[in-house]
């Protein structure tokens, strides 16, 4: 049961990224809001990866400051610096804390 | 970095952290499976279906013991997300459809995040950085099959995910409009996920197409 329940789970992975890639490329109207879709996306995708595996927010403190680490870097919007930002952040709340 | 000269090698600096947090995730995943699915099932899903949502959330059904539906119909809702994330990395690659079906199978968040906001063309990009994940979350499952925990270290990948966001967001963050819409989508996620805590990333997609449908300046 488990190597077939497997197999039809990839197909469906596998096929919703093929359709994804071969649809025609969105215009006008809908090529407008599918231009708008990343920042909104990535910053609602922020706020999903703080859930815990219950689902629900997480208020961990290296967590938080990791966030925090990261948004202080926003305005030079460099994302390796984002990342180094946050590790530091998390890394002296664990040492503090 | 958000130059259109980005070079390869800066792709896979930026795309090596990720990477490595995939990878730890990947140990993680190949522990908690091999118990419930077996190790050969457990490495065969990494190796074919690179997805740490369908996978985690086939474990835990399985090992609820949830009917073949019930893991279907979870699956197809985590995949839905594929469409509207396609939708936008595709305006951005061109080219013949069998290199857009054969970049297909490294269409994560993560990779579609950095194809957006780092200066190489978009399809280099995906293919680099999902290659590194792809190889980081195999090798991370056979490790974990293997039997090797990472307590401890779990805690630290876990936190790479949302300042990778949180730098996503700023990177492709240009005008007055796009700072109202990333605050009203982070709102309006926490408000998502309040009333219905397993929305997950397909909640995610569908505020964001709310915010992008609904904000237009």
């Amino acid at each position: 049961m488990t190597l077939a329940v497997l197999l039809l789970a990839t197909l469906i992975t596998q096929g919703s990224r093929w359709a994804a890639l071969s649809l025609p490329t969105a215009r006008g109207a809908m090529g407008q809001v599918v231009d708008r879709v990343p920042v909104p996306l990535f910053a609602a995708l922020a706020v999903v990866s703080l859930t815990g595996s219950d689902g629900r927010l997480t208020i961990d403190p290296p967590l938080v400051a990791a966030c925090a680490g990261a948004l202080l870097t926003v305005p030079r919007r460099s994302l390796l610096l984002t990342l180094a930002a946050g590790l530091a952040g998390y890394g002296a709340a664990t040492l503090v804390l | 970095m958000s130059s259109q000269t980005a070079t390869l090698r800066e792709v896979a600096t930026a795309s090596a952290p990720v990477a490595a947090a995939i990878g730890i995730f990947g140990v993680v995943y190949g522990a908690a499976a091999k118990p419930i699915l077996g190790p050969l099932a457990t490495v065969f899903a990494s190796v074919l279906m690179f997805s740490g949502a369908a996978q985690f959330t086939i474990v835990a059904l399985v090992g609820a013991g949830a009917s073949t539906v019930a893991v279907l119909g979870a699956v197809t809702m985590l995949a839905l997300r594929h469409l509207p994330l396609g939708a936008v990395v595709r305006t951005r690659i061109s080219g013949p459809l069998w290199r857009r079906l054969a970049l297909a199978s490294f269409l994560t968040d993560e990779t579609v995040g950095l194809a957006l906001t780092l200066g190489a063309p978009p399809h280099q990009t995906m293919l680099v950085s999902g290659v590194l994940a792809y190889s980081s979350w195999v090798i991370g499952t056979l490790i974990g099959v293997g039997g090797v925990s990472l307590a401890g270290i779990e805690d630290l990948a876990g936190a790479l995910f949302p300042v990778l966001f949180v730098g996503l967001t700023a990177l492709t963050t240009r005008t007055r409009g796009d700072v109202a819409r990333s605050l009203i989508a982070a709102l309006g996620a926490v408000a998502l996920i309040a009333l219905w805590p397993q929305a997950g990333a397909l909640g995610a997609v569908a505020v964001a197409m709310l915010v992008a449908m609904g904000f237009r300046r």
